[in-house]
């Protein structure tokens, strides 16, 4: 039915409710591509708050370190869908920085893919409870939704 | 054609700025403004807004014009133009409008409600701007054509840090100095190790408790920040590190001027309990202006206590990289940490010292830029109905239980309208200053035995006394107004450092980082407010 | 589609440790580091530049209220 998916996920439970559907349709269908993409939160840039005694020096190091950190969360994330869908091995691996609605639909008009595939939304956990997987910030849909270049599946 | 139309908000604001000047001068505000108790800036207000708007317009007709360009010009004028231009509105909007209908407000409530909305929450301007900042990020976000120049907040706080230091004597600097140091020595390195401790019990990650311990115990997100890639902290950890203390601090400054009044703190102690409890460096200031925003004594040793801790920032740093060991794999040397990252705003603050040190500002004759003048003048006189209050008294014996000194003094207000020397002395300075300052002298001894109950004075005596008093004491005119440039800079700063906070980032407390957060800093800010009561006590400063 | 199996990871990262990593895009990157509150391209440069600003303040406030009253 689809050419080309674009998997949004970053590894939280809903996310690969996602994942699992998807490689589930493409090992159905060896002609369905797959992408994989990770957005790395730009408003990571903000979290530095108020602060203002540090040195360029240091935001620099700071937010470089975040990347590098990050890239390496999403690593470990990819091989861990490699190693749980052999369909998989197939699909094209995906990293951008960027306000996340944003990035996905630019990413969806530039690889010309034809369903954006999500996991729903998701409550935020209690305060108090073990720290979640991604941020706490959800995407809007209010800013998704206009933005969309093809139809957006959500896996529930 | 659109960048016209990109400068239009500060064409706008510079136009709306001008006609306010415009009618604040005409006087027809007059009537609004004393009864929002603002007349008294009337002429700061005029000129003010004259400036600000003339440049504003100047600054965007250029920036219509011209090709925006990478001059020096280009950098540090016309681009930030239009966020310091919407700071300045922000600011003189809270100062002259704002606070004073917050006030009025809170007070027409008090009945209602039983307490002062505007006394509990320490509503003043500082406040008031960081949470018109704070507001303004999180509903509109920050303008288009403001974003560059809010990256001037951090140079304009600076700017009112270095000042501050035109405020300090020798004395208060090396007995604060040395208060600071202990204090927050003891205190920065007992959360640190309080929270690797709790990390510890708890069996959190180490790298967690690395970014925790220096966010917590030396200055919030500016030392997890620092920290950070030291300890190699893991992406969550981070983020939930940085919207714990952040919502902390947040919290903190509302809370600390409230219990510090209830407690009855005095301003030293309440600006070394700040200094000490208070995360992140940008609150302390804030709350220190939040417990008492006119005299700025809370201030001076808040901000103490503040560089004494971005003093200790390297060697926390030093301290955490040593303890993570061999896994961090960064090579942290003396230099890189202490000497590369060493504020030379400090340097700054420390040369403003020394030339108030010198006398520059006000002679040494003047007592921290107040001085006594007891030569005639019609602005020292004490008003008519006080003098018939004085002389009714005198006329009806109140004042029959003076000492003959003091009661000299109070015959001699009455007879010369004023606090002054021997009339037929008036050529020769020296004597008739002497004989002035010593009838003051008297006077405030009557005030003193009046308040310990050892003589009873009826409140509008007392009252004219005072006035008389007051009437002689002058403020060095240099000092006022330096005093006023540093508090306008720290509003600018503190405005612009509110619109970095996101609600994004404070939601984003939670977790394990909450849980030893919360239990290091209400450790920290009770210990320390024990320790502040108990030892503070008697730093007298003037 | 043969084209994109080739490079089947592919992480954009920018150049980590050297202060251009993407998240520093959006500030003004060519003079330097700076990105978050700052106009200025160094922090001595601020520092330096806040300290003269303050020292201009002050003669002015000197000169206008003790040295020609």
């Amino acid at each position: 039915m689809f050419k080309h998916i674009l998997l949004c996920t970053h590894g939280t439970a809903g996310a690969q409710k996602a994942e699992a559907f998807v490689f589930r349709q493409s090992a159905a269908d060896s002609a369905l591509q797959v992408s994989v993409l990770t957005v790395l939160d730009e408003d990571w840039r903000l979290m530095t708050g108020d602060d203002w005694l540090n040195s360029s020096k240091t935001h620099t190091a700071f937010l470089d370190h975040v990347e590098e950190q990050v890239s390496e969360e999403i690593g470990e994330e990819w091989q861990r869908i490699r190693d749980t869908y052999p369909a998989a091995s197939e699909a094209v691996f995906l990293q951008r920085t960027g306000s996340i609605a944003e990035t996905i639909t630019r990413v969806a008009n530039k690889l010309h893919c034809d369903v954006i595939a999500i996991g729903p939304y998701q409550k935020s956990k209690g305060i108090f409870s073990h720290a979640e997987k991604g941020l706490r910030a959800r995407m809007k849909n209010e800013i998704l939704h206009p933005l969309l270049p093809c139809p957006l599946l959500i896996i529930p | 054609m659109s960048r016209v139309k990109d400068h239009v908000p500060v064409l706008l604001m510079g136009g709306l700025l001008i006609v306010y000047g415009l009618i604040v001068q005409t006087g027809i505000l007059l009537p609004m403004m004393k009864y929002l108790q603002t007349h008294k800036s009337m002429d700061l207000q005029m000129t003010l807004t004259l400036i600000v708007g003339g440049i504003a317009i100047a600054g965007a007709l250029v920036n219509s014009v011209k090709e925006p360009g990478n001059s020096i010009i280009d950098r540090f004028f016309l681009q930030p133009l239009g966020g310091i231009v919407l700071i300045l509105v922000m600011a003189m909007a809270i100062r002259w409008y704002l606070e004073p209908l917050v006030e009025i407000m809170s007070e027409a409530l008090q009945p209602l409600l039983g307490f002062g909305i505007y006394k509990v929450l320490n509503l003043n301007y500082v406040v008031l701007g960081i949470l018109a900042g704070v507001l303004l990020t999180n509903t509109w976000g920050i303008p288009k054509f403001a974003e560059a120049g809010v990256k001037c907040a951090r140079f304009v706080l600076k700017m009112g840090v270095i000042m501050l230091g035109a405020r300090y004597s020798f004395a208060e600097l090396a007995k604060l100095g040395v208060y600071s140091v202990w204090l927050v020595g003891f205190f920065v390195l007992g959360t640190v190790f309080l929270v690797l401790w709790l990390g510890n019990l708890f069996k959190q990650p180490k790298s967690m408790t690395g970014v925790l311990s220096a966010g917590m115990g030396v200055c919030g997100v500016s030392a997890t920040v620092a920290v950070a890639p030291v300890v190699k902290a893991k992406s969550a950890e981070m983020a939930y590190t940085i919207g714990t203390i952040l919502s902390f601090g947040i919290i903190c400054m509302f809370v600390f001027p409230t219990i510090g009044h209830m407690a009855g703190m005095n301003p030293v102690q309440f600006g070394a309990w700040a200094g000490t409890g208070i995360l992140n460096s940008a609150q302390v200031a804030a709350a220190a202006l939040a417990f008492n925003a006119v005299d700025i004594k809370t201030l001076k040793v808040a901000e103490i206590f503040n560089i004494t801790r971005v003093l200790f920032l390297p060697i926390i740093v030093l301290v955490l990289a040593t303890w993570f060991g061999k896994e961090s794999g960064h090579k942290l040397s003396f230099k890189s940490v202490v000497i590369d990252k060493f504020p030379i705003f400090i340097l700054g603050f420390l040369l403003l010292f020394g030339m108030s040190s010198a006398g520059m500002f006000s002679p040494p004759s003047h007592y921290k830029g107040k001085y006594i003048d007891v030569s005639y003048n019609d602005r020292t006189q004490v008003t008519n109905e006080e003098w018939v209050t004085l002389s009714k008294a005198m006329a009806a014996g109140e004042f029959s239980a003076l000492t003959p000194e003091q009661l000299a003094a109070v015959k001699n207000l009455i007879e010369q309208r004023q606090i002054a020397g021997n009339y037929a002395e008036r050529n020769d300075k020296k004597a008739f200053d002497k004989v002035g300052r010593a009838r003051m002298t008297e006077l405030e001894g009557v005030l003193a035995a009046a308040k310990a109950k050892e003589l009873t004075l009826s409140s509008d005596v007392k009252g004219a006394i005072k006035h008389a008093i007051k009437q002689v004491h002058k403020k060095s005119k240099t000092i006022v107004t330096l005093t006023d440039f540093m508090i306008w800079f720290f509003a600018f700063g503190l405005i612009g450092l509110g619109m970095q906070i996101t609600k994004k980032a404070i939601t984003q407390a939670g977790g394990w980082p909450i849980v030893m957060g919360v239990i290091a800093g209400i450790t920290k800010a009770a210990l320390s407010f024990f320790v502040v009561l108990w030892l503070v006590k008697d730093v007298v400063l003037n | 589609m043969s084209d994109e199996k080739e490079k089947k990871v592919i992480i954009e990262t920018g150049d980590a440790g050297k202060g251009t990593s993407e998240l520093a895009e959006g500030a003004n990157t060519d003079e330097l580091e700076e990105r978050a509150l700052s106009v200025f391209s160094s922090e001595r440069n601020e520092d330096i530049t806040a300290l003269v600003f303050c020292l201009i303040t002050t003669f002015f406030v000197l000169l206008f209220t003790k040295w020609m009253v």
